[in-house]
């Protein structure tokens, strides 16, 4: 994240107060992450221009940019030293004094310093979103299911993390993000929470390809089955099924179990398909026996051709 | 759905800081959904997010009412292309041969 904000707003160190809300609103009109959904470059961009606004556009909080730059955040910490340098010749305010140089600043001017101008006719400002990812494997996105998430709140300085129990929706899809409303940032003045959005990141299965709710595996079947007929096993997610294989079976015939795919998304029991395709291995490796018995095959194939 | 379970227009506008005429042109525009249950207006609360969104927009980006509605049409076709998109891509992941 670049350190300059005027830089990331695009402007002189000279513009006026009118410049920087024109400029900001230009450019979050551009990257603003309601208008870029799922767009992680834009959501970046948009965090830049963000914090370059709440700085700038705030007149306390620009002074103490432009004369401290990026260490403007502990510029409070600078003048308190200064103070209390200049001040511990006079009886000071003692250690139950204020943090904010005697009570200058009330709690309402430290909240606008922080957030900036923001719906300026309204005293109550929403919490931040937060926005996080979990990765799940595909038995993780199978099942409904709990899980701790690391979520990283603020940034720069003030960068901490906690800690949420969430809990996974069975059939959730790769890339597929949900809301958890109230637990982003904390609201401001009695503003309301900000959410949580969760995006999944879900890996792909060594077995299964998914399609939506539908799962498609392929099959090994050896010659014998594939010409006689028999049964074989086969593994679905969550149990093995004895399927019948028809005789005469050809190369990539493809059935369907029906039920045997993916959950569906928040529809409890109800769950796509399972197509299996035959993959039949030719044998490898014939002995003298084998070799024999497929040339009377032939022959016997020939005659009837004939 | 019960009465207890829905959020009034009022109690939502005054909680976001939003002015109440914003909602209903919202609504009059066929952007959300309000439902009148015993003179009051109620808003749906799978919808909330999406009212959050709107307003965002209006107030923090100063998009006009137009600009909100063509924006809308936009994003709800942006969502199904990439959700085909998506169904395409993985689609496409059935005939990859993995090396």
């Amino acid at each position: 994240m670049p350190t300059d904000y005027y830089q990331a707003l695009g402007l002189p160190r000279t513009a006026t107060a009118d410049e920087i809300k024109k400029a900001y609103r230009k450019l979050a009109r551009k990257h603003h992450p309601d208008l870029n959904p799922n767009s992680v470059d834009a959501k970046k961009k948009f965090q830049e221009i963000n914090e370059a606004n709440e700085v700038l556009s705030d007149p306390e909080s620009r002074k103490k940019y432009d004369a401290h730059g990026e260490q403007w955040k502990h510029a409070e910490q600078f003048e308190q030293a200064k103070r209390e340098q200049g001040s511990r010749a006079h009886s000071g305010s003692g250690p139950g004094g204020s943090p904010f140089g005697g009570g200058a600043m009330d709690e309402e001017d430290l909240f606008s310093s922080m957030f900036g101008r923001g719906r300026s006719r309204h005293a109550k400002f929403r919490g931040q979103d937060y926005q996080t990812e979990l990765r799940l494997d595909t038995d993780g996105a199978y099942r409904t299911h709990k899980q701790t998430l690391n979520v990283n709140t603020g940034s720069g300085a003030g960068a901490s993390s906690k800690q949420i129990r969430i809990t996974v929706p069975a059939g959730v899809e790769n890339e597929q993000s949900i809301r958890i409303p109230g637990q982003g940032g904390a609201g401001v003045n009695g503003g309301p929470n900000g959410d949580l959005y969760v995006t999944f990141i879900v890996a792909p299965h060594p077995r299964f390809k998914r399609v939506g709710k539908d799962l498609f595996m392929t099959q090994d079947l050896d010659l014998p089955t594939a010409m006689l007929g028999g049964e074989i096993m086969v593994e679905t997610m969550d149990s093995k099924v004895k399927l019948k294989v028809a005789p005469e079976t050809q190369n990539n015939t493809k059935v369907k179990l029906k039920g045997k795919g993916f959950p569906v998304y928040k529809q409890e029991g109800q769950f796509g398909d399972l197509y299996v395709t035959y993959n039949v291995k030719l044998p490898t490796g014939l002995s003298e026996r084998e070799q024999e018995l497929f040339r009377e095959l032939a022959s016997i194939r020939n005659t009837a051709a004939a | 759905m019960t009465t207890a379970q829905r959020i009034t227009v009022e109690v939502f506008a005054t909680h976001q800081g939003v002015d109440i005429t914003f909602v209903h042109a919202l609504h009059e525009r066929g952007l959300i959904r309000i439902t009148v249950l015993q003179e009051q207006h109620f808003l749906e609360p799978d919808e909330l997010a999406r009212i959050e969104q709107l307003a965002r927009m209006h107030y923090d980006l100063d998009i006009n009412l137009e600009g909100i509605e063509a924006i809308c049409h936009l994003l709800d076709r942006m969502d199904v292309a990439q959700r085909e998109a998506q169904v395409l891509r993985e689609r496409l992941g059935l005939y990859e041969v993995e090396e």
